[in-house]
């Protein structure tokens, strides 16, 4: 009853020429993906080098090939003085949000401490939220001048500016707390996963609970905490927001904001001194994951042991209830407060009066045509770009983790440039590769540089978020899909991007929102007449309108709740109409 | 129905190489295991048949169709062959039902509506699943996922079904009802079936023909019974679960038997396939079930003296580790066999007579490099 293989009309001849014309238009697409990768990760990336060695625009004529530049960015004090700021930024705020996030992490997965089970969803949702929404609601919070917690101070005990949030303190507190939710999610899975009869097994050898915590649980993660710990030092030492508007008004100028200054607030700009800068934090970002490759190897933690099988969490005691106060507290810090600040700033005509809160920052957003059309633009941007990131993101994830030889170490390469390259770095060296292609530098200035220099510069981020469900993924299930008949592209788009598609989708959101609240490309790509919010609103707040800025970003998130919430009832709606299809389809 | 001819497969990951130009030539609706342990090569085989790998040189026919030929530049990737294929995984989509999946290859394929739906329940059916079709295919046991798994894999009566050790994530009782259930399938849809697995049971109970591989190549192709009764090599021998492989010298050859010393003065009868001279190092094996107790006093060839040192009670058998003027013997005596003799259970220490019947015994070609790690690691396994 077997039916037959279904013979080609020509036989064998025609399968020559089948496998003839595979071959030539896989190799073909090939080439196409691999020279498209090479212009927009890999060549801009060589810009950076020569820039330090040439001193000028690409497009100036006869400019010449020295070290005069490089000599001179490394003789300069100033240089030094970033460096030091830069590593005292990066180790506080690396071992806090790392030491935070373990922390948590620990509770949340391996304790009995009350509100543990809500530190998931609380850190997730904080995720969610740019870190420029944050850092203007601590400005908005912590101004020395007119921050609402010195305004409550003043008309309280008439003290003047006890808190002033744009200070070493400052810079240090919000970026520490900033990256707790990223460092506990980095670190959830292996607190959760790890064997925690290691912890019973000391608990028998007589050690108490915090002796177990700090000489069996803590060095039982430890791969997981120092990947996350150099992680969280890279993303700290590419950070541009936190720095810009906290840091620089105290004097203290990290990479980000010092290479920004070398091209916008010199005059003439100085180009070399910058890319030396870039070059520098490059160099320290390859020492940092060489740091990790080198405490990883040769070390074997199977924190994985494949039984899942649930033991009861660590009694803790009475200190349980200060561990569950820590929680609310840090909810109040880094979600409640600062959004908080931005609410209400929003809702205040001026800033600082409290006793009349009113819509009319809404109102004359939306009714402002410059700051409509901003805000139009940053959606289209966003959404556009998050998609396009979240796809590219995909793309190449799936090829590094389905191919071998070349073609996966080409691809690791040209996807771990943007990991290394802050965003200040990126733009520049987009704006030097599209000047130095004499047909491309049509594109300087215009939107698309923009939004692809956006894109590549949230294409991080979406490898993380899409990288866990890809290699959840067993290369079987597409097998079988070829083996039913299916072709590759249909196996891909069934079955590869059917089953991850939720995690897709959610990628999608996180990079559109973060694509909207990116400061650092914009400020340096934004062409005339495109302004994206965050621009938008560093202008506002400049000028002194932090009440128009505040109803900016929460226009925004106002945006993103909707679509959670569109989200949210369309699966409510849609597993209901599948539930009533399949019971009347089936019905006797 | 379809007709798998193999020619000088090879595949090799950069310079290692995982087949050394293997020939096969599967009939028509036959029934063929590829049986060995991992790494030998016979999952890389199955794969490089479905066109899930590329084979670095060879040629590879599927019906009258040429599915593979390195030479020509033919390739024909796995959606062109019409094949069906049973994953160890089960490789169940879990975004589709149970129908859903079954019908995925059909609705590839380009059958719709009634007819497709015929099919489903038909093959649904089949595997005793006729109830399941709107259940989500992971949120089944085990079992009735890979019976979900043969489904899909029968949807589109492909002319052969690959089986990549369908059974092995299952426990012991289900793998025998789903070994026979993957059997009558194959009766009745007359297909052609190539199925791995490393274990020998499941090979002998299934298959009209086993090909053994090690290292890449066919060590011995031949019916279930060939390979129990004849193993050719040590290798295999070990794999059949003869206990004993011992290496000696022959000081007696006959036409079909030869008298082999495996240790000073412990001389055993064993079958000969191929003439052997005096003088030759051979290696004899044999099952610890051949192994019998004599009454003392017996005389004759393949008997020897031993000690008992080790000895565990099995149920209807007594298991024995005897040694014996240095070479260590396993033996299963069976209980009735004791009590004939009007003997009790052996224990550490006892001395007994002992015979190794010669048609139990056979002298199989030796192990040599590589081959012996792994039988050396199998026997330590066992002893």
């Amino acid at each position: 009853m077997t039916e037959r293989v279904p013979v080609t009309d020509g036989g064998i001849d025609s399968d020559i020429r089948a496998t003839r014309l595979r071959v030539l238009l896989r190799g073909a697409l090939w080439a196409l993906f691999v020279v498209g990768l090479g212009i927009v990760f890999i060549f801009p990336a060589t810009m950076i080098v020569i820039g330090v060695f040439r001193d000028g625009l690409p497009t100036a004529a006869d400019v010449p090939w020295t070290f005069d530049g490089f000599v001179a960015a490394l003789s300069n004090p100033a240089t030094w003085t970033t460096l030091l700021n830069s590593l005292i930024l990066v180790a506080a705020g690396g071992t806090i949000s790392t030491a935070g996030g373990a922390f948590f992490a620990w509770i949340g997965t391996n304790t009995d401490v009350p509100f543990r089970r809500a530190l998931t969803p609380l850190m997730i949702i904080n995720l969610f939220i740019p870190p420029l929404f944050y850092t203007f609601g601590w400005i908005m919070l912590g101004n020395a001048q007119n921050g609402l917690f010195n305004q409550v101070l003043r008309n309280l005990w008439g003290v003047e500016g006890l808190i002033n949030i744009q200070s070493w303190g400052g810079l240090i507190f919000t970026i520490s707390l900033g990256f707790v939710p990223f460092a506990y999610l980095l670190m959830l899975g292996a607190f959760r996963n790890r064997d925690q009869s290691l912890d019973e097994a000391a608990s028998i050898s007589g050690a108490g609970t915090f002796r177990t915590f700090f000489t069996i649980t803590i060095p039982s993660v430890g791969p997981a905490i120092t990947g996350a710990a150099i992680l969280i030092m890279v993303l700290i030492f590419q950070s541009f927001e936190n720095p810009y508007l906290l840091g620089k008004p105290a004097g203290i100028d990290v990479f980000a904001t010092q290479i920004y200054a070398y091209i916008r607030d010199t005059t003439p700009a100085q180009y070399t001194s910058a890319f030396t800068l870039s070059l520098m934090v490059i160099l320290l970002v390859v020492v940092l994951f060489s740091i990790q490759r080198g405490l990883l190897r040769g070390r074997s933690f199977t924190t994985l042991t494949g039984k899942t099988s649930r033991r009861d969490p660590v009694r803790l005691g009475a200190v349980r209830w200060v561990f569950a106060a820590l929680i609310l507290l840090f909810l109040l810090l880094n979600l409640v407060i600062p959004l908080g600040a931005v609410l209400l700033g929003s809702l205040q005509p001026t800033f600082g009066v409290l006793n009349r809160l009113t819509l009319d920052n809404y109102t004359a957003v939306l009714a402002d045509p410059l700051l409509r059309s901003s805000l139009v633009q940053t959606a289209w941007v966003s959404v556009v770009g998050g998609l396009i990131a979240m796809s590219v993101a995909f793309l190449t994830t799936y090829i590094v983790l389905r191919r071998r030889g070349f073609l996966r170490a080409y691809v690791s390469l040209a996807m771990w440039i943007p990991w290394a390259l802050p965003g200040i770095v990126l733009s520049l060296a987009f704006l030097f590769a599209v000047l130095a292609v004499p047909g491309w530098s049509g594109l300087y200035g215009t939107p698309l540089l923009l939004g692809i220099v956006l894109v590549v510069a949230t294409i991080p981020l979406c490898v993380r978020l899409i990288e866990g469900a890809l290699a959840q993924l067993s290369p079987e299930l597409e097998e079988a899909g070829k083996v039913s008949g299916a072709s590759q592209s249909r196996v891909f788009l069934t079955i590869v991007l059917r089953l991850i598609l939720p995690s897709f989708l959610t990628g999608w959101f996180l990079a559109a929102l973060f694509i909207s609240g990116n400061l650092a490309v914009p400020m340096l790509l934004a062409p005339p007449g495109f302004q994206p919010v965050a621009v938008t609103a560093l202008t506002l707040y400049v000028n002194g309108d932090y009440s128009g800025a505040a109803a900016l970003f929460m226009i925004i998130l106002f945006a993103a709740a909707i679509v959670i919430g569109l989200v949210g009832l369309s699966r409510l709606l849609g597993s209901r109409i599948s539930a009533r299809t399949s019971a009347t389809n089936h019905a006797p | 129905m379809t007709e798998v001819v193999v020619s000088g497969l090879t595949k090799k990951y950069g310079a290692k190489a995982a087949l050394h130009g293997l020939d096969v030539r599967i009939r028509s609706g036959e029934f063929v295991t590829l049986l060995g342990p991992s790494g030998c090569g016979k999952t890389t085989t199955l794969r490089c048949l479905a066109g899930l790998e590329k084979p670095t040189a060879g040629i590879v026919t599927m019906g009258d169709r040429v599915v593979v030929d390195t030479e020509r530049r033919v390739f024909v990737p796995p959606e062109k062959r019409h094949i069906g294929m049973v994953f160890q995984s089960y490789a169940l989509w879990p975004h589709l039902t149970v129908a859903e999946n079954v019908g995925y290859p059909l609705r590839v394929g380009g059958m719709r509506g009634v007819e497709r739906r015929e099919r489903i329940a038909e093959v649904l059916d089949a595997v005793g699943l006729a109830e399941y079709g709107d259940r989500s295919a992971t949120a089944l046991s085990g079992g009735q996922q890979q019976r979900v798994a043969l489904a899909r894999a029968l949807a589109a009566r492909p002319g052969i079904i690959f089986y990549d050790e369908p059974l092995s994530n299952l426990d012991t009782k289900l793998r025998f009802t789903m070994g026979r259930q993957v059997r009558s399938l194959h009766d009745e849809n007359g297909m052609t079936s190539v199925y791995v697995t490393h274990d020998q049971e499941e090979a002998i109970t299934l298959s009209d023909r086993i090909i053994v591989m090690n290292h890449g190549l066919i060590e011995q192709d031949g019916t279930p019974e060939d390979l129990y009764d004849r193993p050719s090599s040590a290798y295999v021998a070990d794999f059949m679960g003869f206990q004993n492989i011992l290496t000696g010298v022959v000081v007696e050859a006959g036409a079909r038997h030869a008298d082999v010393e495996v240790a000073e003065g412990l001389i055993l009868r064993a079958q000969v396939a191929e003439l052997v001279r005096m003088g030759d190092t051979v290696t004899v094996a044999f099952r610890a079930s051949h192994v019998h107790v004599e009454p003392a006093g017996s005389t004759g060839v393949g008997l020897f003296r031993g000690e008992v040192v080790h000895s565990t009670f099995v149920g209807s058998s007594v298991d024995l580790v005897v040694h014996a003027r240095g070479a260590s013997v396993q033996a299963r005596i069976e209980r009735s066999e004791l009590e004939r003799l009007g003997l009790g259970h052996p224990s550490a220490g006892d001395t007994l007579e002992f015979r190794v019947r010669a048609s139990g015994a056979l002298v199989v070609k030796g192990r040599e490099g590589q081959r012996q790690a792994y039988a050396t690691e199998a026997v330590n396994m066992v002893a």
